[in-house]
């Protein structure tokens, strides 16, 4: 643990960034060997997606454009802008579970200059189901934590594990700073569950305490067409954002933490469905968006900030190569094959979404 | 780790990952487990490896290079991912096999790649694979992980040599080597020296004399090297005159009767070569003779004093334990030049087919500024079966033909990085072009590649050690820094040496 020595901005070396480490280490060393201490629910919040998508009514193009703009100044104050993003990835299956490792960065423009943190990759190893051996070491050893995910599906086990992770990262930057505008990447939703909504109210609560404005930035909603072919900020030479969330539908509305409006960050920017903070006066929204303009670039209308965050957290084949190599010579985890049904089966026309695993790896005996 | 990637075209490819510091001209063995066989291969070529992500990774990397920040990495993962980063791929040729520790030069399998394990040969396995005998050893210097190189002397015996590369990275320097190693193993040389940079191979770098002292003879036409018109022949004569002056035939054909009377009377000298070439009729032929006769007693190297004469049966007698003839050429005018060579072959010719010597190793320093046209077949073909050994030293390889080339036996290769000279060395070498291209164009100065019988075709990187001579061959500067010594202001580069040094006063 000596590089938390070097964490010193963003001060992430503290003891619940380190149970996620150990976590991640503890989950891969006993892979096999496992009891299993359930980890805790998360604040991973699905019914916001399930309504989307369940959703037939998007907001129409045409009423978005009968809207009044809310033009922008930029007001460069030094108001620093941080913005978080993470990523994850399945490394591959083993015979109980699969590994996916994590990253994430947070991204800070303060005084006219960038900084990064960046933490990770960590691997996890998640049990899928349970069996026999499993259930008799539980009777014995109640000591290793592991994430076992029941009979749930793993896809969104590993996504709550993402939403843990990314959470612990908002928490500690909205303790961190002060009038800062905190960009997240997504929309404000809020969790369905009780416990996940205590949580997420209590993250909010963290930020507006310091003053701190959140904003959620999404490339993609189905609550409205961004890839429109008529833009409904067409021929606005200036940064303006469009306020909808009268247009949202009141149960719709009622699961989102933030206002949401069309935005056009730069001059000659795309669309983003921007979310700030509800609990703002109304005012201080706009006045949180000009801040974000005027201290963070916005080259085609997206902060410069969550670009990088974006850019650092992405893995790319070259550090899968890496991780492998971490397995093997750590935990001995060979790749016995490296097996794509799609590939096998459709030849050039298995296409490039394969969501098959990667590596399937085996311990020795 | 190194591992077996592939084989195509002749050509092995190994990944070292993580990198082991491997360099060009390094042999590897692939060890096949299950027939006790290895394959002998040389990295001639070292490539990053084409990891998928590389160039994702290097664009994230340029596009935030303004920013700063910290990675916090608990399972220090990262250095994985640098390992895979700088993971190369050594790009080999196979050089031979060995079979249950024989060396043979059947590579007409490849090993099962599942059993085969890719391990580094150590440059002592390598050179005694190279030289097993070393009946004969020449040190010239140290492999790249500094492990001492000879050759053996009988390599070189009957060999034809070159000895290649741009200026100043050493070829000079190796030929002395050579040429002093087989004077310890008691050969007979004869260096053309063109530059002057042999005459003090017998004096050490401090000053004193060293080991060598009675073993150097060093001959300066016009000075202490001339020949009486007698002992140089009418064979040399008229070969010097028909291959350096241009002599017509009805001119040589008209020298040749004067010569022969006067030999007939004993009365062979250069007033009465000149008499009978006046008393000749035909006013166009005498003037032909006049002249060149003229220029040939002007150079001042022929006499017609027997005791000025410099007979070459007496100094290589003296040497027969071993000794070098330099030749000093330096600040000769070219057509002198021509003409002591030409001599010297006609003559050394003249004393082989008489069995005077058993052979020479001659040194000749840039041959195509003093050795005619048809003289180099006649060296690598005729001269070779008499006992003429030649080493040829040049920074011009496309000077030397293409079937010299091909007859070499030992090839010496130092840097080069023009395309030319590379192309024309890869077209007529022994081994393959992309190996010298390849390693060549990347030498240190002081370092040679060598190939041929003193490495059995093995191509080896070396490293030339450093002999304690004093260098002749060194160029002299203006702007170097000047010391004021008791005898004037000296030229500090050049103060130890006996040569010249720059004196202002």
């Amino acid at each position: 643990m000596e590089n938390m020595e070097r964490m010193v901005e963003f001060d992430i070396g503290t003891p619940s960034f380190e149970e996620i480490a150990g976590l991640a280490r503890m989950s891969i060393e006993n892979m096999d060997t496992y009891t299993s201490t359930e980890y805790p629910e998360l604040p991973w919040n699905t019914a916001v997606d399930e309504y989307n998508r369940r959703s037939n009514a998007p907001i129409n193009e045409q009423e978005i454009k009968h809207l009044v703009p809310i033009e922008l100044r930029s007001l460069n104050d030094g108001t620093p802008i941080v913005a978080i993003d993470v990523s994850i990835l399945g490394l591959g299956e083993t015979q109980c579970g699969t590994i996916y490792a994590i990253r994430g960065t947070v991204v800070s423009r303060k005084e006219e200059r960038y900084r990064y943190s960046r933490l990770g990759p960590l691997p996890f190893h998640i049990n899928i189901g349970e069996n026999e051996t499993i259930k008799e070491r539980r009777a014995t050893d109640h000591t290793i934590l592991s994430i076992d995910t029941g009979r749930r599906n793993p896809t969104i086990i590993c996504r709550r594990l993402l939403t843990v992770f990314e959470t612990m990262l908002k928490r500690k930057v909205a303790k961190m700073y002060d009038n800062a505008v905190l960009l997240w990447d997504g929309a404000l939703t809020i969790p369905s569950v009780e416990e996940e909504i205590r949580a997420t109210n209590s993250l909010m609560e963290v930020a507006r305490k310091r003053r701190n404005s959140i904003v959620g930035v999404s490339k993609k909603t189905c609550l409205f067409s961004l890839q429109g072919t008529r833009d409904p900020l067409q021929g606005y030479q200036k940064p303006c954002l469009i306020d909808i969330d009268s247009r949202i539908q009141r149960t719709q509305r009622f699961l989102l933490l933030g206002t949401v409006y069309v935005a056009k960050l730069a001059s000659d920017g795309l669309l983003f469905r921007l979310d700030v903070d509800k609990e703002l006066p109304e005012a201080e929204r706009i006045a949180a968006v000009e801040r974000m303009i005027g201290n963070d670039l916005t080259q085609d209308g997206y902060p410069e900030t969550l670009r990088l965050a974006h850019i650092f957290s992405k893995f790319n084949a070259t550090e899968v190569i890496g991780m492998h190599r971490f397995l093997d010579d750590n935990y001995g985890l060979r790749i016995l094959e490296y097996p794509n049904i799609r590939r096998i089966l459709f030849g050039p026309f298995a296409g490039n979404h394969s969501k098959e695993p990667d590596a399937i790896y085996a311990k020795p005996v | 780790m190194l591992s077996l990637y592939r084989i195509e075209n002749g050509e092995v490819q190994i990944i070292s990952c993580p990198p082991q510091g491997i360099r060009k001209g390094e042999y590897l063995s692939i060890e096949d487990t299950s027939t006790e066989k290895s394959l002998i291969i040389q990295v001639v070529e070292i490539d990053y490896a084409n990891v998928p992500g590389i160039l994702e990774d290097i664009l994230r990397r340029s596009s935030i290079h303004k920013v700063n920040g910290e990675d916090y990495d608990p399972l220090e993962i990262k250095s994985y991912i640098e390992l895979v980063k700088d993971a190369k791929v050594l790009r080999c040729k196979i050089r031979g096999a060995l079979t249950r520790g024989e060396f043979t030069d059947d590579i007409s399998w490849i090993p099962v790649r599942s059993r085969s394990r890719v391990v580094g040969i150590p440059d002592e396995t390598l050179l005694k694979l190279i030289n097993p005998s070393r009946l004969l050893p020449i040190q010239i210097g140290r492999t790249q992980k500094k492990v001492r190189v000879d050759i053996d002397a009988k390599a070189i015996d009957g060999s034809l040599n070159i000895i290649s590369g741009k200026k100043g990275t050493g070829k000079s320097h190796l030929a002395k080597t050579i040429l002093l190693g087989l004077i310890d193993q008691g050969g007979l040389c004869l260096v053309f020296d063109i530059n002057g940079e042999y005459t003090k191979l017998d004096y050490k770098s401090s000053g004193e004399r060293n080991r060598f002292q009675k073993k150097m003879k060093v001959l300066i036409p016009g000075r202490n090297f001339k020949v009486d018109l007698r002992y140089a022949g009418l064979g040399s004569i008229l070969s010097i005159m028909r291959s350096v002056m241009d002599t017509p035939g009805t001119s040589t054909w008209e020298f040749r009767r004067i010569w022969n009377s006067l030999e007939r009377r004993d009365a062979i000298s250069i007033e009465e070569i000149f008499r009978s070439i006046d008393n000749i009729n035909h006013e166009y032929v005498r003037e032909a003779l006049f002249r060149r006769f003229q220029s040939l007693v002007d150079t001042g190297f022929f006499c017609d004093d027997p005791k000025s004469n410099t007979a070459f049966e007496e100094i290589f007698a003296e040497m027969n334990m071993g000794g070098a003839v330099i030749l000093n050429l330096k600040d000769l005018p070219s057509m002198i030049r021509k003409i002591v060579v030409e001599f010297v072959l006609s003559k050394l010719s003249q004393l082989l087919k008489r069995n005077i010597a058993r052979a020479v190793f001659l040194f000749a320093e840039e041959a195509h500024l003093y050795l005619r046209d048809t003289y180099w077949e006649d060296i690598v073909t005729r001269m070779r079966h008499l006992g003429v050994f030649v080493t040829f030293v040049t920074n011009q390889p496309e000077t030397i033909k293409q079937n010299v080339f091909r007859q070499s036996d030992n090839i010496f290769l130092f840097n080069f990085t023009n395309e030319n000279d590379l192309k024309a060395i890869s077209r007529a070498s022994r081994i393959d072009g992309y190996t010298i291209e390849s390693i060549t164009r990347e030498l240190p100065a002081h370092h040679c590649l060598m190939f041929g019988k003193v490495t059995r075709d093995l191509p080896l990187v070396v490293g030339i050690g450093r002999l304690d001579i004093q260098t002749q061959g060194e160029t002299r500067f203006f702007f170097t820094p000047l010391e004021t010594t008791p005898e004037g202001i000296v030229d500090k580069s050049t103060q130890n040496n006996y040569q010249t040094a720059l004196q202002l006063k």
